[in-house]
């Protein structure tokens, strides 16, 4: 077999970082940081899941091509986040759109979150709102 | 399957090292759509979780930390066994190698039935979105989105349950032969088994501090 074989002690060695990691990330969830909150849980998650895809997936060790598959997966995972998140974060962004419908989450809840079935040519021509 | 036909590349291949660069190109193929597919149901969560988050935060609260963590440590310490699974297999070692994966089936187990124990706690609590649910102390609005982060915990959790079940299974197949040395030659199904199971605990890694972690 060509395979690499890695020695004990790093797959030890990963272990151990895993489980500091993990504590770490329960501790941080108890120190309350605002929205770094999520940053950090993130950064500490995706640290871990690099850590296992490189030495306990072998990909460390593995051909070129096998880099060129398990980035795909993750490239794709990122359009389908960031074209989906950009899509509702930015509903609302016109006015002519919150003038037509109400949002469906009040402003002050969350992310606001407004309809997209109605086009401004749509709206009933009693609105004044549209006009705004 | 025997020693001699396991050894030897299966006839498309020149040889064992075209063969095993071919398995694992199938698996990380196949890991990519696993990605996609629970990817899906991350990017609804994420949304709700910017939509609705307070309720996010007041859910979270209800659910075990302690058996989340727990089982955290224990899958991965199921990942370091099946590592070393891989590794005895590479070396050809099969008492060694089966010894290891029953140990990773023993770690599995475990997060199974910390997992059952969970879902059994949540349903006293009433906290089964459409079959047992009640969150009347909460608001109206409040209780409602409460009941979907549920359904996402729900989902999610019961999914990931589902890949670790056919990873037993699998696990089991591979204990059974690998005692008798039938990888001899070829580790490639321990291997590829392998690349499964680490999969099935980085799903995990994201879906601990994401569900059980927002304070």
């Amino acid at each position: 077999m060509s395979s690499h074989i890695a020695p004990i002690k790093t797959y030890l060695a990963i272990w151990i970082a895993l489980m500091v990691l993990l504590a770490l990330t329960i501790g941080a969830a108890f120190i309350h940081m605002g929205h770094l909150n999520l940053a950090i849980t993130l950064l500490i998650a995706g640290i871990k899941a690099a850590m296992v895809v490189l030495y306990f997936m072998h990909v460390r060790w593995s051909s070129r091509l096998t880099w060129v598959f398990a980035s795909a997966a993750v490239l794709w995972l990122g359009i389908l986040f960031v074209l989906s998140v950009s899509d509702y974060t930015t509903r609302g962004a016109m006015p002519e759109q919150r003038a037509i419908a109400p949002a469906i989450v009040p402003p002050d809840q969350g992310l606001p979150i407004y309809p997209l079935t109605q086009r401004p040519s749509q709206a009933p021509p009693t609105t004044a709102a549209v006009h705004e | 399957m025997t020693t001699d036909t396991i050894a030897h590349p299966a006839h498309q291949f020149h040889d064992l090292e075209q063969q095993h660069e071919a398995a694992n190109l199938g698996m990380w193929t196949s890991l990519a759509t696993e990605i996609l597919f629970f990817g899906a149901l991350f990017l609804g969560y994420s949304i709700y979780r910017m939509v609705y988050p307070q309720a996010w935060v007041a859910a979270s609260h209800h659910l075990l930390l302690w058996a989340g963590g727990v089982n955290t440590a224990v899958l991965l310490c199921s990942s370091l066994t099946m590592a070393l699974a891989v590794r005895a297999a590479q070396l050809e070692r099969p008492r060694q190698t089966s010894h290891y994966i029953l140990a990773t089936i023993v770690l599995g187990a475990t997060f199974l039935m910390v997992k059952a124990l969970e879902y059994h706690m949540e349903w006293e609590h009433r906290l089964v979105p459409s079959l047992n649910f009640d969150a009347s102390h909460l608001p109206a609005d409040v209780a409602r989105q409460v009941e979907l982060f549920m359904s996402f915990y729900f989902i999610m959790t019961a999914l990931h349950a589902t890949h670790m079940i056919i990873g037993l299974c699998l696990l089991g197949w591979l204990a059974h032969h690998a005692r008798r040395g039938a990888f001899i030659g070829n580790s490639n199904w321990i291997e590829m088994t392998g690349l499964y199971w680490h999969f099935v605990d980085i799903v995990w890694i994201f879906l601990f501090p994401l569900l059980y972690l927002i304070r």
